[in-house]
């Protein structure tokens, strides 16, 4: 059944998209597209979980998790960035390096958190992180459209020529935001493994990456659609692995079918959202930059 | 925005003042009478990479309070000297003084802390932004958390008193073009412009509407701005704002003037320097039967909005049909849809007297309409594939070359080889690549892929643009010959003298719709340029 | 920039010739392997030595070369896979959700038909693998093309519904009698066949077939030329006639066959039973992404992609060597194409740069990639 402790585990569960999302849906309006997602979180959830197993302090572990993502990020942006390679490729390979070095460097550390690295919750069940990246969804979307540095990121996502001409450094904006983006995409992966569980296995993520940057696609890049987004994946998510709290009678399916509910809802949501009439109604605003690197006349 | 009907006396300078953001660097000449020296440009010259002389020696100067056009055909180097002015290209020769000091302009940051904005043809606004986003990005005092209460406050203020109207919360995409020119102006003005720069104002705008920036523009001329207007053609819009004129030609100052003593005529003979000699081989062949009609032919642009307006009209044998018009008044949708690749939203299109209005473009291609885009790099030409592969874009789905789905490639390349001799296409050989090419070769190409296809209509968009004088005379006389052997030719071109040298019939074009069908003969340049301003309409 | 006694400065490459990008593309990969080095001196072995093992084994013994070709039978399919749709433009990330479809399609008929002979029930399971594949990424090319939904995230969380499915039906209705998590063994008919005195089974020939078609379809027929046009200028196939929705469907529909063809050899070919392995994300379905590293390697050239994937699998059998020979750590042959990726698609760069140097106080200009 529905009850308390399902919507605390389902918050947690959704966190961890959010953190992730948000760091994307920023990097994103600057224009630059880091489908390497998968490989942000997946960085920062070893980088955290093997710093505060050792030191016994989450804070360290997430301290870790935030940097490693951040340096992933900056690697993404240089080749995005400065060598303007192929942002997709470069994302994919992003990726599949971080899969292969996390399960080769990871492979020690299996097994569950040591008791004193974990973090204990706070209110009601909920962890000081919920908190914490609940205002940080709440200081993004104040960033972009209320300062004027939201105002030199939307524009360098738009069409950094206009940007450039009218006087702000495209390349400085868009590395900020992809180091940016990095660092919520490793304190997402150093959420999972310190609080939402604490055990190291290969690819821990398993997807929830992929599934993040779709939140990013069909919240318009707006981030109170993207919050209700990772909510809605997170409920999702959660009735996957647990499909219990929900009963269906006479229905007696298999649990791998739960699991497929959040990949099946994502490619109906993204197809209802991708379709002419409703991004009108929306009033879509896909960086119109996105994914292109930036020549300057040369 | 220019709904209102300007009020130029009820304006305060203090308006200005007040709304002026930044005040210091510009300073200096803030307090000038109307006609006082503030910026001189010297010797300016500007050699591009590649040798090519955009300014050769200019001397050019800009006054307090006066309208100073700089009028010049395409490639006569005024824009290389505006943007040397605003910041974007920097000279290779030559000063550039303001209140009796040389400076340095290295960015488009640099002229406008100088005073200087420039306004291009191509916005450069962002669509999705808001145009007051638009109009604040960059301002060096914008605050860190934005105050859009009290910028709009500024912003409508100054707009007002040069009798502009803008919605300052409507985003950019919403506005039509002479709307978006508003509020770039006015951006500019905001980043504390004292000089404005004005490229092509007028060429996106109706009638009405140019009459109303030119009272704009008057109202800040009188309130001590300076405004460089530089055009290519409207002359009487220059004779009617301008107070002086300065012509270029090949990268040279020609003359000086002051408007009040030039006339239309005498631009004119200056602009393009002696009479333009076209040797072009015209024989007149008598029409043949008609090979395309079109009837209330109506379509879409890209954007949604009504392009093509109830369009009729008919091409015999060996005529040349021209359609003239300013770029944007649906020339390119018309072709598109005769060629298949619009869907009209009604009408019919006949082409030898079977409606083809539901037949695919290959098959088009197949019964014997040609077409040979504008955009000679972006559509015609494929710039990684070699002019061989190049070649076959129009001729993979012919049957001979392509048997049982098998390209005759072998073929394909000879007669690559015998169109590179036929028209004499400088280059090394069929395994070139298209982007090596020079633009006038990639024409010669593609205009020769196209006769390849032997066809009995020729749609051919802006045929000559941007070649050399040679390679667009080729082009020409290539066209000339197809009209003797019979081919049906629709010929849409904005140079009017190229139009009205080439067609037995010309309609000029405006706003999707044709303002009427005139013969050679009845066709002059002054009734066909006020057509295709809308003005007037052919009585028929 | 000042290095001794020369100049270095990076300059506009105008024409990029197909030398100048296979240039790039061999210093690309001794420049992986050189930061490969990294994992050697994780576990204490010299690089030199590691390579060495690496290589001798996959070239230099009998076992290690059936090894190779097996492992670069599957390697070549994955590769034609993202192969042919590249030369339209159309990304195909899919192609693991596309082998899973075509090891069930695989596994399920030859299940199901252990009565039928050998010449009947391998071809009807090649045909169930071509339309389930086919099927699959055809889903994604339509969503893009007709409603514009981003083709990368349909294709991963197809990937994870497929990777469900298998999971469901291995653990399920298919499962072995043993009860271990796999799929029940195939009958001997609906195994292919080895070549005489080895272990590598004919599916090689068939790879190396699809290859040497894919390129004469490109080169010489009309259908690849659409192809390539669509490719290389998308507003000019438009202008030619081409129709972007029939190439987008067509060519990934080919696509995802040869990826269902890929998951027929290595559930028929290869095991003979549908197995997801303790690290069931990096095997096999993973693998699948290496056919997006070396098509980038191939330059998308099917006859070069032989070559590539031969080179490139003898590696990764190597690695895979060297972790039981040398005790090194799963997943770093994952980790070597990641790194292959980024410096490939880092040197791309130099299709449009290229850079120079010259002795200091010498006019002559040397040119280098």
């Amino acid at each position: 059944m529905i009850n308390w402790e399902f919507c605390v585990a389902f918050i947690q569960a959704s966190m961890i998209f959010l953190l992730a999302a948000t760091g994307e849906l920023v990097n994103q309006r600057s224009g630059v597209l880091n489908v390497g997602l998968e490989g942000l979180m997946l960085v920062g959830a070893l980088a955290a979980f093997a710093i505060a197993a050792k030191t016994g302090s989450p804070w360290l572990g997430f301290a870790g998790g935030m940097v490693s993502g951040g340096l992933i990020g900056l690697l993404h942006g240089f080749l995005s960035i400065s060598l303007k390679a192929d942002q997709t490729v470069s994302g994919m390979g992003m990726w599949i390096l971080a899969l292969g070095m996390t399960t080769y460097l990871g492979q020690p550390l299996s097994g569950p958190l040591p008791g004193d690295g974990r973090l204990e919750s706070v209110i009601a069940g909920l962890t000081p992180m919920f908190f914490i990246g609940i205002v940080i969804v709440i200081c993004v979307w104040f960033g972009l459209f209320r300062t004027k540095y939201g105002l030199w990121v939307r524009s360098a996502g738009e069409d950094p020529s206009v940007a450039v001409v009218s006087g702000l450094n495209v390349t400085r904006i868009r590395y900020i935001c992809v180091v940016f983006g990095g660092v919520m995409g490793g304190l997402a992966g150093a959420y999972l493994t310190l609080v939402y569980n604490p055990v190291w296995s290969p690819n821990p993520t398993m997807g929830r990456g992929w599934i993040a940057l779709a939140i990013v696609f069909f919240s318009m890049w707006r981030p109170e659609i993207m919050l209700l987004g990772s909510f809605l994946f997170g409920f999702l998510w959660h009735l996957a692995i647990s499909p219990s709290a929900l009963q269906f009678q006479g229905i007696d399916l298999s649990y791998h079918f739960y699991r497929m509910i959040p990949f099946i809802a994502t490619i109906v949501v993204l197809t209802v959202i991708s379709s002419k009439k409703i991004s009108r109604i929306i009033g879509a605003e896909k960086p119109a930059a996105l994914g292109k690197p930036y020549f300057d006349q040369d | 925005m220019l709904r209102s009907p300007v009020n130029v006396t009820s304006t305060s300078p203090q308006a200005i003042q007040t709304a002026r953001p930044v005040a210091g660097p510009y300073s200096h000449f803030m307090d000038l009478s109307k006609g006082e020296k503030i910026l001189e440009m010297r010797g300016i010259t500007k050699i591009f990479s590649g040798g090519v002389v955009a300014n050769d020696q200019v001397d050019f100067d800009i006054r307090a309070g006066e309208i100073h056009a700089l009028l010049g055909e395409n490639g006569a180097g005024k824009s290389t000297l505006m943007h040397i002015l605003s910041g974007l290209i920097e000279p290779d020769e030559g000063e550039i003084i303001i209140g009796g000091q040389q400076v340095r302009i290295g960015s488009p940051q640099d002229a406008l802390k100088l005073g200087i904005g420039m306004v291009h043809q191509h916005r450069k606004l962002i669509p999705a932004h808001s145009v007051l986003e638009n109009i604040i990005i960059g301002h060096p005092r914008t605050p860190i958390i934005l105050n859009k209460h009290k910028a709009k406050k500024e912003i409508s203020q100054l707009a007002q008193s040069f009798g502009f109207e803008i919605d300052l919360d409507a985003k950019v995409w919403q506005l039509d073009a002479s709307e978006a020119q508003v509020v770039e102006i006015v951006k500019v003005l905001y980043l504390g412009a004292r000089i404005l720069i004005l490229d092509e104002p007028t060429s996106t705008l109706t009638p009405p509407e140019t009459e109303q920036l030119m009272s704009s523009l008057k109202s800040m001329v009188k309130q001590g701005l300076a405004v460089v207007p530089f055009i290519t053609h409207k002359l009487p819009v220059v004779l009617d704002i301008s107070d002086r004129i300065t012509i270029l030609r090949n990268g040279k100052i020609v003359d000086h003037i002051l408007t009040e003593k030039a006339d239309e005529k005498w631009l004119a003979r200056k602009m393009v320097g002696k009479e333009t000699l076209f040797d072009l081989h015209r024989t007149e062949v008598e029409l043949g039967q008609e090979i395309l009609k079109v009837v209330d032919l109506s379509a879409m642009n890209n954007k949604g909005f009504q392009a093509v307006k109830g369009v009729s009209f008919s091409v015999r044998e060996g005529e040349i049909f021209g359609i003239a018009g300013v770029s944007g008044n649906g020339q390119f949708e018309l072709a598109e849809v005769l060629m298949g690749l619009r869907k009209p939203t009604q009408g019919a299109i006949f082409f030898q007297g079977k409606d083809i209005k539901r037949t695919s473009i290959k098959k088009r291609w197949s019964l014997g309409i040609g077409y040979v885009p504008a955009e000679r790099i972006e559509v015609g030409s494929v710039a990684d594939f070699s002019l061989g592969d190049n070649m076959a874009i129009n001729l993979y789905f012919n049957d001979n070359y392509c048997k049982w789905g098998i390209l005759n490639f072998k073929k394909i390349y000879q007669d690559t080889e015998a169109s590179i001799r036929e028209f004499s296409i400088k280059t090394p050989g069929h395994r070139a690549k298209a982007k090596e090419m020079s633009g006038g070769n990639l024409q010669k190409l593609i205009l020769a892929r196209v006769i390849s296809c032997r066809p009995r209509l020729l749609i051919v968009n802006l045929p000559t643009q941007g070649l050399d004088v040679g390679a667009g005379e080729f082009v020409q006389n290539k066209l000339l010959e197809l009209k003797k052997q019979g081919v049906a030719i629709l010929l849409i071109s904005e140079d009017l003298d190229e139009t009205l040298s080439l067609s037995d019939s010309v309609a000029p074009i405006y706003e999707g719709q044709l303002m009427g069908i005139l013969s050679r003969a009845e066709a002059d340049k002054q009734k066909v340029g006020r057509m295709m301003a809308g003005m007037v309409r052919s009585s028929e | 920039m000042k290095i001794g006694s020369y100049q270095f400065g990076i300059e506009k490459r105008i024409v990029c010739t197909s030398f100048d990008a296979i240039k790039i593309a061999v210093l690309s990969v001794a420049l992986t392997f050189v930061l490969f080095s990294f994992f050697f001196w994780l576990e204490g072995i010299s690089p030199i030595t590691g390579y060495f093992q690496m290589f001798s084994f996959a070239f230099g013994t009998s076992t290690g070369i059936e090894l190779t070709i097996r492992r670069m039978t599957f390697m070549l399919l994955v590769t034609l896979a993202f192969i042919f749709p590249q030369r339209a433009g159309v990304l195909n990330i899919g192609a693991t959700g596309q082998l899973y479809a075509g090891m069930l399609a695989a596994i399920g008929i030859g299940l199901w038909g252990k009565s039928l002979g050998s010449s009947a029930l391998i071809p009807l399971m090649v045909a169930g693998a071509i339309l389930s594949g086919g099927i699959l990424a055809v889903f994604v090319a339509y969503l893009r093309a007709k409603m514009n939904v981003n083709e990368i995230v349909v294709a991963l969380m197809l990937n994870s519904i497929m990777f469900y499915l298998v999971k469901y039906l291995i653990e399920g209705p298919w499962m072995d009698p043993s009860g271990r998590p796999e799929s029940a063994q195939l009958v001997k008919a609906a195994r292919i066949s080895m070549i005489p005195g080895t272990s590598v089974p004919y599916s090689i020939f068939v790879a190396i077939a699809i290859a040497v078609l894919l390129y004469f379809v490109l080169a010489k027929t009309s259908f690849g030329y659409e192809v390539r046009l669509t490719g290389a200028n998308p507003s000019s196939a438009r202008y030619a006639g081409v129709s972007f929705l029939k190439i987008a469907l067509l060519t990934m529909f080919i696509g995802g066959a040869i990826a269902g063809i890929a998951g027929v050899h290595q559930t028929a070919g290869i095991r003979g039973v549908f197995r997801i392995h303790r690290y069931f994300a990096l095997y096999p379905g993973t693998w699948a992404y290496y056919g997006i590293v070396f098509g980038l390697i191939s330059l998308s050239n099917p006859l070069a992609a032989i070559f590539v994937t031969f080179f490139f699998s003898g590696m990764q059998v190597g690695t895979q060597a060297l972790q039981s020979r040398l005790g090194m750590g799963y997943g770093a042959d994952l980790a070597f194409v990641g790194i292959l990726m980024i410096v490939l698609v880092s040197g791309q760069y130099f299709y449009h740069k290229k850079i120079v140097w010259r002795k200091i106080g010498s006019q002559d200009r040397k040119k280098g990639t």
